[in-house]
């Protein structure tokens, strides 16, 4: 191959390779500049979807809670009752018991009156069968 | 000069080829800003810059439980521009009209819109497309719900496309209707909570400016500002979805069997001043808001009044023994036509029975009218004016939506000879239903009248509290100690031996009042049209609900007045039972003995 000479390195020649290198930057520069803005537009087009989607979820919850409250209306309750023959009705006073002591005692003691109950009955035979 | 590596030759091939590029990138130039100018200005027009109004979402209205009596629903406004349409999609039009629930016949016609009808008279001779401008947005349906749209949208026939919107929907139906108000078809708040409520409601729009392309999508990289919405906030009540319902079932018996002109009841929590439930008769369900006559709009309850009648002899009987001048043991002479007062001879109203000597506790339980006149004369009308007024009669009770009337109460210059003997027996004043509850819950509260608790705070969307409401007292009526015996009165006038018998519950003690008021027809008093009412509350001595049943006008099949007792009482009983399990109320009452069926079943 052949050795470049000094004459590459002539003023005219430093001029084209100067344009060259010129023209590469500002190439550069140009795609670098429709790349950022595609990126730009990428960027927004995904946000816009995100919200997008945020809106539509919003839409949906609030859709869905819609739907639930107007499940929940008492008369739909009540025609469910009656179509589905769940036979639910409302507790009566007599099956409520107010409970002024503890409840943890209370339930306490209910859990343990049978247990309590089976030893005095079983040490109560015999001194029947005594007598 | 030194030419190097750039020959003359190869500089000419150069300078072409740039000159080339050059001049291609001219004539570009020139094809695109002069020759090509209409098009790309016509272009560019659409593309030009656009505001995007971003609706929100109005706030819901919850009950205290956290129900939800009032939101709002998205649907979609469905529409088509028919200079979209494609040929080839028509086989997909019976679909899209099976979809909108409309015949194809209908719908037909309005996708085939494809130009607008002049305004003036067709021409003779020029064909529609010619004389009327492009259409470009034809309205297919109002409201189209979500999964209807979805499935339109699956379609994917050009040109078909929706605008999202809310509707204001209200679950409950006629539940709470005269409280919540309605959102009328413009949008704007009429009545009740949407209408006074409306700043927190209601929510800010946003909206957004940015570009467009041809196609009319907005650029979103050309955003330049956007400012979002903001839902409105909901509103969180002290009402209680299931008091209400049953109320409104109670309401519904009470029509079905007397036929009243018009019914209210309201429950609350006298301690407070809570507003558990208030209703009406007659309602209206609030989707059909259009449909139903304004009289049924009315909330009668604060619009309305009536004279209070035997209700209003707690004021009366608690002023005399607020002010030490009787016992309940004090007694009066209730066989006497009339007494003295002011010098002059008062003739004294008459009661259903003929008494002798009743005492005070007895007058509150009979509710004798003579009795409360004796109570009133011995209070002297300066007191009584003073008693009636801190009970909050003549004056707004300071119910949070507005609307409300203040009633009539004269001052005591304005006063006839009878007003001393009358008033305290109910009459010569007005007052509406919820007045006379929260007179009452004055005595249930211990003597403080407190204003009426309905909006309990306002939340935003994420359930932070923005703004909490308290239960406000107004003022101190009487003691109380007087309000504990006024108490131990009216559970006589709810037992077995008073006149509001019918409102006793098993197990507890019931304090309360009846009322029955003749109603005055072209200016005298009626015989056969009255208004009957029982105000009272339970356990008497830890009151923990009150209830106000108001009957106008009630036709009794047994063909006698329409008494508080007869027609009012029973409600208050019917409610009072359905509360007792589902507030979880205890009799105050120590030593009642109640069976423990389901306990002792399902002990194990």
């Amino acid at each position: 191959m052949k050795r470049p000479t000094k004459k590459a390195a002539s003023p005219v020649n430093r001029l084209l390779l100067a344009t060259i290198l010129l023209l590469a930057f500002a190439g550069t520069i140009g795609l670098a500049t429709v790349w950022l803005r595609h990126q730009i537009s990428d960027v927004a087009q995904a946000n816009k979807r995100m919200q997008q989607r945020i809106v539509e979820v919003q839409r949906c919850t609030a859709e869905t809670n819609a739907e639930i409250a107007a499940a929940l209306n008492p008369e739909v309750l009540l025609s469910q009752n009656h179509a589905l023959r769940l036979g639910l009705e409302m507790p009566r006073d007599y099956q409520i018991v107010s409970v002024a002591e503890p409840v943890e005692v209370r339930l306490a003691s209910k859990q343990n009156a049978e247990r309590f109950t089976t030893t005095l009955v079983s040490t109560a035979l015999p001194l029947t069968t005594t007598r | 000069m030194r030419k190097g590596f750039a020959s003359n030759a190869r500089l000419l091939v150069l300078s072409l080829g740039v000159f080339a590029c050059f001049a291609g990138l001219a004539t570009r130039l020139v094809w695109l800003h002069w020759l090509e100018r209409e098009s790309y200005t016509a272009f560019l027009e659409k593309a030009r810059k656009q505001t995007e109004i971003e609706l929100p979402r109005r706030g819901d209205i919850l009950d205290v439980r956290g129900n939800r009596l009032a939101a709002s629903r998205n649907l979609i406004e469905l529409g088509v521009d028919p200079q979209d349409l494609r040929s080839e999609d028509e086989r997909k039009w019976p679909e899209l009209a099976r979809l909108l629930g409309m015949p194809l016949t209908q719908l037909e016609p309005l996708l085939r819109r494809r130009f607008a009808a002049p305004a003036d008279a067709e021409v003779e001779g020029v064909d529609a497309a010619a004389q009327g401008r492009p259409v470009r947005w034809v309205r297919l349906s109002e409201e189209v719900e979500e999964s209807a749209y979805t499935q339109i949208q699956s379609l994917a026939i050009k040109g078909v496309y929706g605008i999202r919107h809310y509707r204001r929907v209200y679950p409950g139906g006629q539940l709470a209707s005269h409280i919540l108000g309605y959102i009328n078809k413009e949008q704007t708040p009429v009545t009740g909570v949407e209408r006074h409520l409306d700043f927190y409601l209601r929510g800010q729009a946003g909206w957004r400016e940015s570009e467009r392309d041809g196609h009319r999508r907005e650029l979103a990289q050309f955003r330049s500002r956007e400012i979002p919405a903001t839902d409105g906030y909901d509103v969180v009540l002290t009402l209680d979805m299931f008091v209400q319902h049953i109320v409104e079932e109670e309401l519904e018996a009470v029509a079905k069997k007397f036929q009243p002109e018009s019914a209210t009841i309201i429950v609350g929590d006298p301690n407070t001043g809570a507003i558990l439930a208030l209703a009406n008769w007659p309602t209206f369900d609030l989707n059909r808001f259009n449909t139903a006559p304004l009289a049924s709009q009315r909330n009668i309850a604060i619009t309305d009044v009536y004279e209070p009648g035997s209700t209003f002899k707690i004021v009366a009987s608690s002023g005399a023994l607020n002010d030490h001048l009787v016992t309940p043991a004090t007694v009066f002479d209730c066989s006497l036509t009339s007494v003295i007062y002011g010098g002059k001879p008062r003739s004294l109203p008459r009661d259903t029975h003929s008494y002798g000597n009743l005492s005070v506790a007895e007058i509150v339980g009979k509710s004798s009218n003579r009795g409360a006149a004796h109570l009133g004369i011995h209070l002297g009308a300066e007191r009584l004016y003073e008693y009636a007024r801190a009970y909050g009669y003549g004056e707004p009770t300071g119910y949070p939506l507005g609307g409300e009337v203040a009633g009539v109460l004269h001052p005591v210059a304005r006063w006839d000879g009878l007003t001393i003997t009358r008033l305290p027996m109910g009459h010569s004043i007005s007052a509406t239903p919820l007045q006379v509850h929260c007179a009452m819950g004055a005595i249930a509260s211990g003597g403080v009248l407190m204003r009426p608790w309905l909006i309990r705070e306002i939340r935003d969307n994420l359930g932070r509290t923005v703004a909490a409401y308290e239960p406000m007292p107004r003022r101190r009526v009487v003691s109380r100690e007087t309000a504990e015996t006024m108490a131990r009165l009216l559970v006589e006038a709810a037992s077995a031996e008073g006149t509001g018998k019918a409102a006793a519950i098993d197990g507890y003690q019931v304090a309360g009042k009846t009322g029955t008021t003749q109603k005055l027809i072209d200016g005298h008093y009626s015989t056969s049209h009255h208004i009957g009412s029982f105000v009272g509350f339970f356990p008497a001595n830890r009151p923990q609900v009150q209830i106000t049943v108001v009957v106008n006008d009630a036709r009794v099949l047994t063909g006698g007045p329409g008494y508080g007792g007869t027609v009012a009482a029973p409600s208050f009983k019917r409610i009072g039972e359905q509360l007792i399990p589902y507030l979880g109320i205890r009799p105050a009452d120590a030593t009642v003995v109640r069976p423990v069926i389901a306990m002792t079943g399902n002990a194990r």
